[in-house]
């Protein structure tokens, strides 16, 4: 069962996504990191990373390609990092422009949040963003995601003070927000 | 020639590989146990063996962009606890960490190395926010947080398991404007 929504799928990252990825990590806007990164990482910087991804059956990451389904154009990229098996992970998503304000990152979250409470059985989801991309933050509180903690002026970029935020769902929020769903995960 | 970190009655040291003894004796003191901060693939809960200690220094000598010393006292030599500093995210908001051994809470030598740590970055290094974590059933350490004026953040939910139940990390910090060198008011708890 392939990881598909009404409007977008979730697949595994392939050759032709490269430049893309370079791209979205070279806007300022895009690139999504609580520090501003230098725009000038090349396609084969992310070639290099993506022939260095090696065969496990225990990986403690997982990257995911946001294609559209009706165009099969890369819409962004999504993923969760910092696995601690049966416990908790990290996501971070990132959409390029084209596609803001299309419903497809929200389409994504749920998509890996299902996948990754009721396929990896997570006890609590994680991520982090800051005050200085209300969107991001947005995007989190309407998937179900609850502010933990503000650090305080703890981000310089663009000129400005932001507060890092770390934002997080747990296991029983998300099947709150989905009655449809049953958790048969025992609990502790 | 290098400046000593120091204070009344502690000086921070780099770690040793004679460290490996009295360090095990600190870790495995079950008052530790569930706040150890130790690197990623070790228990936080469970004994450590010597060989174990000793992986564990060779990591945290390791460090880059950040430090971890040995807290010992200035004129016995004895181990009193260890401290870590980490700026390998962005040195704007770095992070720290410290831990006095159980025999040796309640003296005041958490102040000091509180303030060791904070003159540190804040004299040394461009912190402008200053945080750390304290696991919310360590009453004592939220107490010394909040003492010293570091503001509560908010929390990290479900961080981990302890008796049975889930506990969160309370997260503290503290901004540049709000430091000074005058930590008084702090209880001798940490």
């Amino acid at each position: 069962m392939p990881l598909e929504g009404e409007h977008i799928r979730l697949r595994e990252e392939r050759e032709g996504d490269m430049q893309v990825f370079a791209a979205l990590r070279n806007d300022l806007e895009t690139q999504a990191w609580s520090k501003t990164l230098p725009p000038d990482y090349t396609i084969g910087m992310y070639q290099k990373r993506f022939e260095a991804r090696e065969f496990s059956f225990d990986p403690r990451e997982g990257r995911f390609t946001i294609e559209e389904r009706e165009s099969g154009d890369v819409v962004g990229t999504i993923s969760y990092t910092s696995l601690e098996k049966r416990w908790s992970a990290t996501i971070g998503i990132v959409v390029a422009k084209p596609f803001w304000g299309s419903g497809y990152a929200y389409e994504a979250q749920e998509l890996l949040l299902r996948f990754l409470f009721q396929e990896l059985g997570l006890r609590v989801v994680r991520l982090w963003t800051h005050s200085g991309i209300p969107r991001a933050v947005g995007l989190a509180e309407k998937g179900g995601f609850k502010i933990g903690f503000r650090q305080r002026e703890s981000i310089y970029k663009d000129g400005q003070l932001f507060d890092n935020l770390l934002m997080d769902m747990l296991r029983e929020e998300y099947f709150e927000r989905h009655p449809e769903e049953e958790d048969r995960l025992p609990k502790l | 020639m290098t400046r000593p970190m120091s204070s009344r009655r502690i000086e921070l040291r780099p770690w040793e590989p004679e460290d490996a003894g009295d360090l095990q004796t600190i870790l495995n003191h079950p008052d530790l146990a569930g706040h150890r901060s130790l690197p990623h693939g070790f228990s936080e809960e469970l004994p450590l063996s010597k060989q174990q200690v000793k992986a564990i220094i060779e990591k945290w000598s390791q460090m880059e962009d950040g430090f971890h010393m040995a807290a010992r006292h200035r004129v016995s030599g004895e181990l009193i606890g260890y401290v870590e500093a980490d700026w390998r995210w962005d040195p704007h908001a770095p992070g720290f960490w410290l831990a006095v051994d159980p025999k040796h809470q309640r003296r005041g030598y958490g102040r000091e190395l509180l303030g060791l740590l904070l003159s540190y970055l804040f004299d040394s290094t461009t912190a402008h926010n200053v945080s750390t974590w304290v696991a919310d059933w360590n009453a004592a350490g939220l107490a010394f947080l909040e003492a010293g004026g570091f503001s509560r953040a908010g929390a990290m939910r479900r961080a981990g398991r302890r008796n049975g139940e889930p506990f969160d990390l309370i997260v503290y910090d503290l901004l540049r404007p709000e430091w000074t060198d005058d930590q008084g008011g702090m209880p001798d708890a940490a």
